[in-house]
């Protein structure tokens, strides 16, 4: 069918090839566009615009929450308790009975629970959070790259298959599996969401 | 071939395009080679891939792929060990020393793989060459083309084609030859026919292109590696580099004599990781080059001398390249730079710094085209582009379209949309003393079960204090709180005179990241930029026009997408993309 619209583009004359181009392109009308094919790929491995913005933006905001820790502390050796009159023995005061300035004999287990909360707010400045997320911008670009060249390959090949099939029969079938594992390429990367637009 | 008029405009002369752009990324680029055409490129992949371009990496088609194109060969990992395109390389791992006249002619189009897996197989790019019995150990060491027929050199066995690769036969050398340890095998380009194998049980010579094999009467010097080994062309003699030492056959065919040894400052200083031979027929010795851990090593005329290289700053040469057209005309390799010399090594140009983390494997030039070097790396092939007439002119139709979307707001539109514009990066990095202003804040609460008790009241906890006063009148007992609060405000103040992230390596990382951007946004542009200048042909095929569309409309969706949907939105809008502003 494409031949034969491709055979009447020609013969209607130069100026009508543009139109041509577009009618032959027509094959894949029913292909999502290029664009929803690079969105649900970015969006399955988590490294759209959005999420790397909003990766840049929590990497400060996140010196807005404190570090929280707690302690706790049981001391066994029980506390020192020893009767020595150190601060007479300092001090040089005469001794006296009813104040002896000693430590009390008794002696237990000390148990101390502690919490502390911190801020960082030099974080709001800037966090070194924020270049490791630029490692994401590799990936985003890579996945990008890597989609648009699957999604117009297969485009390409179905052409030639539709065009100028390879007159050896291995070389059609090698052309066709080319196709169908590019088209599973772009399912795994955009887990699946290929062909529930294609439908 | 190129359209890379805006990559000349933007990197000054000379000029390096990428020419691996359209090939898939996360595929190790081993070997490359190029044609008689020197837009016909070759490129092996670690995967056991090879690419060929036929417009000088315009397009690229997937020839051998092991299970697809060649489905006898399980697809394992296999690689692209040796490639011989042509011949006219003359590197002698891969090529027979011939007169370049009638090598030129000639184009047995061959690569080969090597098994890196027990049960695989190695096959050669058009053939039927499988083996399905081959050993575990068994590697593809040489593809070697001689008059009238291409040898195939495995560690066991050795394989002859005559028909350019359709068929292989194996030859027979006798109980002396087969078996692992084959080395090398050299033609003879004064008698057609013969060839020298350095065999496990000697060295075996056939003057029948291989039919039939005899023991050499020529007695080799041992040697646990024989790195290069070839037939000197003014009279037939077979020469050897053995680990780090250079012989020359007798002339009367008795044995070998030593003309150079190589000795360096390290104990690697022997280890031959390159080598590179220059045959004369005017002379009776030729030169070798020698790429050593120790630097590049030259036994000229039996003489040996060490070039002057980039050890003291820790860049040791890898690759050798002679340009044995011009005299003294040498290109050098390190790990990551490129250099060229002029004078036979006495001064050294940096002409390529690698823009990405990749290291460089393989260089290459055209011998019609000395100055067009050709360099691999892992990931990519670049090209040093010095004649204009490789380059291709936009239309003045064509040109309208690209004033409205200049390349370099397109590639400032997505440095700025993913953030890592210049100005950007760097403001962000002055910025980060800033921080320093800002406080850390602390808050801690401590609880006893036992009271914090006044220690000077109670004596429990005495602090020998000399600030502490002696006062009656306070030795009152009482306890206190069981609850202790503390706050803290503090602040680096150091780091406003230099922050320690200021100078991370990471800062680094994402300079190449924004490298690795540009270089895509630019081949993305320059796949636009051809593309749209194909269509403004007429004269094109309506068929090949629908290609060309596609692979514009290709180009454009990548572009829109990097520019956020500025560059189509200013390729429909009649103002430029300049005027309307950078977003």
């Amino acid at each position: 069918m494409i031949t034969v619209l491709l055979l009447c583009s020609v013969l209607s004359g130069q100026d009508n090839v543009d139109v041509a181009v577009q009618n032959a392109l027509q094959m894949f009308a029913n292909d999502p566009p290029v664009y929803e094919v690079q969105r649900a790929a970015l969006r399955r491995f988590g490294v759209t615009q959005g999420d790397m913005d909003s990766y840049r933006m929590a990497s400060r905001l996140k010196a807005l929450l404190p570090n929280l820790s707690g302690s706790y502390t049981q001391d066994l050796s029980k506390l020192n308790r020893a009767k020595s009159d150190r601060l007479l023995w300092r001090t040089q005061a005469p001794f006296d009975a009813d104040d002896p300035q000693v430590a009390e004999a008794e002696s237990s287990n000390g148990r101390v629970f502690g919490a502390t909360v911190s801020w960082n707010l030099s974080s709001l400045v800037f966090d070194q959070s924020q270049l490791d997320a630029y490692g994401l911008v590799g990936i985003h670009e890579d996945l990008l790259k890597e989609i648009t060249r699957l999604y117009y390959t297969r485009q390409h090949n179905l052409l030639a298959l539709a065009l100028s099939p390879p007159p050896d029969a291995r070389a059609r079938a090698a052309l066709v599996l080319r196709t169908r594992e590019i088209e599973a390429m772009l399912d795994a990367l955009t887990g699946g969401a290929w062909t529930r637009m294609r439908r | 071939m190129f359209a890379s008029w805006f990559t000349l405009f933007l990197v000054g002369n000379p000029v390096w395009v990428e020419i691996t752009s359209n090939l898939p990324p996360n595929d190790d680029f081993y070997n490359f080679s190029v044609g008689e055409d020197p837009d016909d490129i070759w490129i092996g992949t670690t995967s056991g891939r090879v690419w060929r371009s036929t417009n000088g990496g315009e397009t690229y088609s997937l020839i051998f792929r092991p299970g697809e194109t060649e489905p006898s060969v399980r697809p394992s990992i296999t690689n692209i060990r040796s490639m011989a395109v042509t011949d006219w390389g003359r590197g002698l791992r891969e090529h027979s020393p011939r007169d370049r006249e009638s090598l030129s002619r000639r184009s047995a189009d061959l690569a080969g793989t090597v098994r890196d897996r027990p049960r695989t197989h190695s096959a050669n790019l058009l053939s039927s060459f499988v083996r399905e019995e081959v050993r575990d150990d068994s590697k593809i060491h040489h593809l070697i083309q001689c008059e009238g027929a291409t040898f195939l050199v495995m560690s066991d066995s050795l394989w002859r084609t005559k028909d350019d690769g359709i068929h292989f036969e194996r030859l027979l050398m006798g109980p002396t030859g087969d078996g692992t340890g084959l080395g090398w095998l050299v033609c003879d380009p004064l008698r057609p026919g013969r060839i020298v194998v350095n065999s496990p049980g000697g060295i075996l010579e056939s003057l029948d292109y291989g039919d039939t094999f005899f023991i050499s009467p020529t007695i080799v010097p041992y040697a646990d590696r024989v790195y290069i080994a070839n037939l000197n062309v003014a009279d037939g003699r077979m020469m050897s580099l053995h680990r780090n030492r250079f012989y020359i056959e007798r002339e009367d065919r008795t044995g070998f004599v030593k003309l150079c040894e190589f000795f360096g400052d390290s104990l690697e200083a022997d280890h031959v990781i390159w080598a590179w031979g220059v045959f004369s027929k005017e002379k009776p010795y030729s030169t070798l080059y020698a790429v050593t851990e120790d630097g590049v090593l030259v036994c000229k005329d039996g003489k040996m001398e060490r070039f002057n290289d980039q050890r003291s700053a820790r860049r040791p040469i890898r690759f050798v390249w002679v340009d044995w057209t011009r005299k003294g005309h040498m290109y050098f390799a390190t790990n990551r730079e490129v250099y060229e010399t002029t004078d036979d090594g006495k001064t050294f140009k940096e002409i390529f710094v690698c823009p990405t983390e990749r290291s460089i494997r393989r260089i290459r030039m055209h011998p019609d085209r000395p100055y067009d070097v050709l360099v691999l790396t892992g990931g990519q092939v670049y090209r040093r582009i010095t004649n204009k007439k490789h380059l291709v002119f936009a239309t003045p139709q064509a040109q309208k379209e690209f004033v409205k979307v200049p390349l370099w707001d397109v590639v400032q539109t997505a440095w700025e949309r993913l953030e890592v514009a210049p100005e950007y990066v760097a403001s962000r990095r002055r910025d980060l003393r800033l921080r320093s202003l800002m406080p850390n804040v602390l808050f801690a609460v401590m609880h006893s079960n036992v009271l914090w008790k006044d220690a000077l009241n109670d004596g429990r906890y005495f602090i020998p204090s000399p600030l502490y006063r002696y006062d009656p009148e306070q030795m009152t007992r009482h306890d206190t709180e069981n609850t202790l609060w503390a706050g803290f405000l503090y602040w680096d103040l150091t780091d406003l005179i230099l922050d320690p992230a200021q100078t991370s390596s990471a800062w680094v990382d994402l300079e190449r990241l924004r490298t690795r951007i540009t270089y895509r946004v630019q081949d993305a542009y320059a796949m636009w930029v051809r593309e749209t200048s194909a269509l403004e042909n007429p004269r094109i095929g309506l068929k090949e026009r629908l290609f060309h569309e596609l692979a514009k409309q290709e180009a454009a969706a990548y572009l829109n997408h990097m520019t956020g949907g500025k560059f189509s939105e200013f390729q429909k809008s009649n103002t430029t993309f300049a005027s309307g502003g950078i977003p």
